[in-house]
């Protein structure tokens, strides 16, 4: 009977995030209308269906995991996550109340999926990222209180430069190397990767240096700067992160100065840096060689993604169903390939639906932050938001097999407490800035 | 700020395509791509997902079942009706995957049996019904095919020259599935007759005569052709060589046409050096040789060795099919197809569909053309002389009543002292039904060996119709 439930499961979670996914977009065009009541309804029942996933899968997990016992630990995990959920949403109605509806349903739909996809493939690490999730919502929402302090900082940019090179280079000091990179932090069993944090801080300085109009020579310590930040990353063979910042730093220069050929000729001149030093970087070859044909060196440097493939294809469009898949044999799956082994279980077309509501949150905060009227919150808004796209676009991808592989995380899904911090810090600031102009709105009525 | 905004929108816009790509890449790897892939034997999945179904069967053209799997007592057994006749193009499971049961591997175990079925097999608690595989090829001719090589070694590959489907390949001798497992040690160290070993596709033979259709191929494409002609004296001497024909008969006078009704080894030998290494190598080679065959089946490069370099003894000897090339009987059954298809080369295939246990279609092959590797008027006119060599030349053997038969036969020398027999052909020459290879090792002359075979299963197959 088991088996008959979890088959039909997955009709049920394609149905489910579909719908989701429905609410949300018609949400998104009722908004523009103005048609406020509808979205609050909306808004619920989204919520019940979050609740439903959870609460279906857990489930399954349960009855799974209890064929010879009661397994309790899923049974605190499963409360656990529904407590935090119903927290969180009492927290957001009484609180927060000019922050997006839908945009926090998409998140804790994700939340959801991952504590789902962690117990799943490691009780311990469900556990750990529980506590994480608790933990970083509640930091998030305490320091928002601060959120007001950055923009009316005046001379930030030097805080925030000093802050950035500091923390970037604490790992050639107290460094740790995973994964052929030397982008963690090691001090007294604590364990953090300060390039997830100076994105955020990147960001901060580039948002304060760009919101007034400089004289050619202002500009050189902030390209300085900038180029050190990458450069480090490069050193230390982040390349995932160094991408990353690129491409914030070029998207952030761009608009500020509204100048296409800046950035045509910024990605130009990485192109051909790229090409210069494509022969002295033997890890990047590896990277290069293993998207473009990974058959070749299948039990070597082929391995990781040939086997994300074969996690993505094998089950077809609906996928095995919950634990009846074998994404154990994808390396890192806790992590960078999380996807995978969503696209397993849960079928393709779910996968797809995941990365629907990747674009809906990045197409429903973008929405929010082109409204905002002070420069510096829009620049810092337009930082965050590049991060968090261009970060789900490159680790997507590279589990796909679309561009080279890139050691990132996918946001709010996969395992790891700097990453859980940095999203939900970020998202907490995008949505306080565009919040932040919808008070000053209702202020004006 | 506007400006600013502006810019902004547009860095949205790529964003959302960037997005957009990812999932136009993830539908297309789950409509084409992903097939090849996942019947990868690294896939790990493959071992567990057969658990819970049953692996399906594989039929014949007509349905008939070539392999199943039965219960016996509470295992799971293969069982193969026809014994040893498929052996080579089924493959076994056990030791080395090979052939069918593991290149279809994955459609095999994984079921595409409608819903409200597999609702039925949850309920009962049994395993779902695998995939069905239909293949191109006919049993009774697998069957016969086989009989007609008892006792022989050798290859034969009959195919349907207007697809490109396989009716029948055969590679004698050969053994059965069910002994595989106790004589694994007896079958893989049988170096003399290496029953493991796909003959029609991996077997490497020298061609002899049949080779000539190739040089005639080359000698066409010149402006001297329909003038040439020679003065067989029964044998020749080019350079050091000497080249001789069967039994040093002389011919006499001879023009091409003549020359490959009789199969005179001096003439084609003196009109392979006229025509050079180099276009020879040139019509070789837009004949496949020394190029992988497209398609599905695995199968070895001949090779063709003679270049615009080589020794004019070398091309002498290459141009009868002997010196330096090697040729499998699987693609000479394919020249022979382009024959008979107006010099059209259909990429030849094995799966003719794949269906679910309900018997409804969920895939089926759709013939395809490799391409033009003869020009069609030159293809005509070699028909017309395969037809002579079996109506008067060396091909008499193959003759059938009421049926036009095309052909050329061959005798290849080789180290040991009895020469390979070799026969290739088509018919009715009129509307080709059937091309078949068949190469007998050791077996003698091809016209009194192996034409007869060709004419066997050439009228099994005409006659069926």
């Amino acid at each position: 009977m088991l088996k008959i439930y979890i088959f039909y499961s997955k009709y049920l979670f394609l149905w489910l995030l579909v719908t989701f996914l429905f609410l949300g977009f018609s949400g998104i065009y009722e908004k523009k209308r103005g048609y406020f009541d509808l979205i609050k309804r909306k808004i619920y029942q989204q919520r019940g269906i979050v609740t439903g996933i959870h609460i279906n899968a857990f489930i399954i997990l349960f009855l799974v995991r209890s064929s010879d016992s009661i397994d309790w630990e899923t049974i605190w995990i499963g409360i656990g996550m529904l407590i935090f959920l119903i927290l969180g949403w009492i927290l957001l109605d009484y609180k927060c109340k000019n922050e997006d509806g839908f945009l926090w349903n998409a998140i804790f739909l994700l939340l959801v999926l991952s504590i789902v996809l962690l117990h799943r493939l490691s009780p311990s690490l469900a556990k750990k990222q529980l506590v994480w999730i608790y933990l970083s919502f509640t930091f998030a929402t305490l320091f928002s209180f601060f959120f007001k302090f950055f923009s009316t900082l005046k001379k930030g940019e030097i805080i925030y430069m000093i802050i950035g090179w500091g923390l970037l280079v604490l790992p050639f000091f107290f460094g740790e190397e995973r994964y052929g990179a030397i982008n963690w932090v090691n001090i007294r069993n604590f364990n953090f990767q300060p390039s997830e944090f100076v994105k955020v801080i990147m960001v901060l300085y580039l948002a304060s240096v760009l919101k007034e109009e400089k004289s050619i020579k202002e500009w050189i310590v902030p390209l300085i700067t900038v180029c050190g930040y990458i450069g480090i990353l490069v050193i230390q063979r982040d390349l995932g992160g160094a991408f990353i910042y690129f491409i914030t730093a070029l998207s952030l220069i761009y608009i500020a100065i509204g100048k296409e050929i800046l950035f045509l000729g910024g990605l130009g001149i990485a192109s051909v840096a790229g090409l210069i030093a494509y022969p002295l970087f033997p890890h990047v070859q590896i990277r290069v060689e293993a998207w473009l044909n990974p058959w070749k060196n299948i039990d070597g440097r082929g391995y990781q993604v040939a086997q994300s493939l074969f996690a993505l294809g094998s089950w077809g469009w609906m996928g095995s169903g919950l634990t009846k898949g074998y994404a154990g044999y994808v390396p890192a799956v806790t992590t960078d390939f999380i996807f995978a082994a969503i696209c397993e279980e849960f079928g393709s077309l779910f996968g797809i639906g995941i990365i629907i509501v990747f674009l809906f949150i990045f197409i429903q905060m973008s929405q929010r932050i082109i409204k905002v009227k002070n420069t510096f919150n829009f620049l810092l808004g337009v930082g965050l938001i590049s991060i968090f796209s261009f970060q789900t676009f490159l680790i997507l991808g590279g589990v796909l097999k679309v561009i080279p592989l890139t050691g990132v995380t996918l946001p709010f899904l996969s395992y790891g407490g700097s990453s859980m911090f940095i999203s939900m810090l970020m998202f907490k600031l995008m949505q306080w800035i565009g919040g932040e102009q919808e008070s000053l709105a209702k202020e004006r009525e | 700020m506007e400006n600013m905004k502006k810019s902004f929108k547009k860095i949205i816009y790529i964003k959302i395509g960037l997005f957009l790509l990812l999932i136009l890449f993830f539908v297309k790897f789950m409509i084409w791509d992903r097939f090849d892939i996942i019947s990868s034997p690294y896939n790990p999945r493959l071992r567990f997902m057969n658990e819970n179904v049953i692996r399906g069967e594989i039929k014949d053209q007509n349905g008939k079942v070539i392999a199943k799997t039965k219960k016996e007592g509470d295992k799971w057994i293969r069982e193969y009706p026809y014994g040893a006749d498929f052996i080579h193009i089924l493959g076994y499971e056990s030791k080395i995957k090979t052939g069918m049961e593991a290149q279809k591997h994955f459609d095999l175990t994984s079921s595409k049996e409608p819903w409200y079925r597999k609702l039925k097999h949850l309920i009962w608690q049994e395993p779902f019904q695998g995939n069905n595989i239909k293949l191109t090829l006919n049993a009774d001719l697998q069957k016969k095919a086989n009989q007609l090589m008892t006792g022989k070694k050798g290859a034969i590959v009959v195919i349907e020259p207007s697809t490109g489907k396989i009716l029948s390949m055969v590679s004698y001798p050969n053994f059965n599935p069910y002994d595989l497992e106790q004589n694994w040690e007896i079958l893989n160290q049988d170096t003399k007759n290496s029953p493991l070993l796909n003959r029609a596709t991996q077997g490497l033979y020298p061609p002899g005569s049949i080779f000539k259709l190739v040089t005639t191929v080359s000698a066409m494409q010149t402006d001297w052709w329909e003038n040439f002609s020679y003065h067989c004296n029964g044998e020749a001497l080019f350079n050091e060589t000497r080249l001789r024909c069967y039994n040093e008969k002389a011919h006499g006078d001879m023009d091409i046409h003549q020359a490959l009704i009789h199969s005179c080894n001096t003439t084609f030998a003196e009109i392979g050096v006229k025509v050079g290494g180099k276009e020879m190598r040139k019509t070789a080679e837009k004949l496949l040789f020394n190029y992988p065959i497209p398609g599905e089946i695995q199968c070895n490069n001949s090779t063709f060795a003679v270049n615009e370099f080589s020794s004019i003894e070398e091309i002498a000897e290459t141009s009868i099919g002997q010196g330096k090339t090697l040729v499998t009987p699987f693609h000479m059954a394919l020249i022979a197809s382009a024959f008979a298809n107006q010099g059209i080369l259909m990429q030849p295939y094995m799966v003719d569909s794949i269906e679910n246990a309900m018997e409804k279609v969920i895939k089926k092959t759709i013939p395809k053309q490799i391409g033009m590797i003869i020009a069609p008027e030159i293809a005509e006119k070699i028909k017309s002389m395969m037809m002579d060599v079996v109506d008067i030349g060396t091909g008499r053997a193959a003759k059938i009543e009421g049926i036009s038969v095309a052909g050329k036969t061959g005798t290849a020398e080789n180290e040991q002292d009895q020469p390979h027999a070799w026969f290739i052909g088509f018919a009715p020459v009129e509307s080709p039904q059937v091309a078949v290879a068949v190469i007998v090792e050791n077996g003698g002359v091809g016209g009194k060996v192996a034409a007869p075979i060709g004419k066997e299963l050439i009228k099994d197959v005409v006659e069926r119709r």
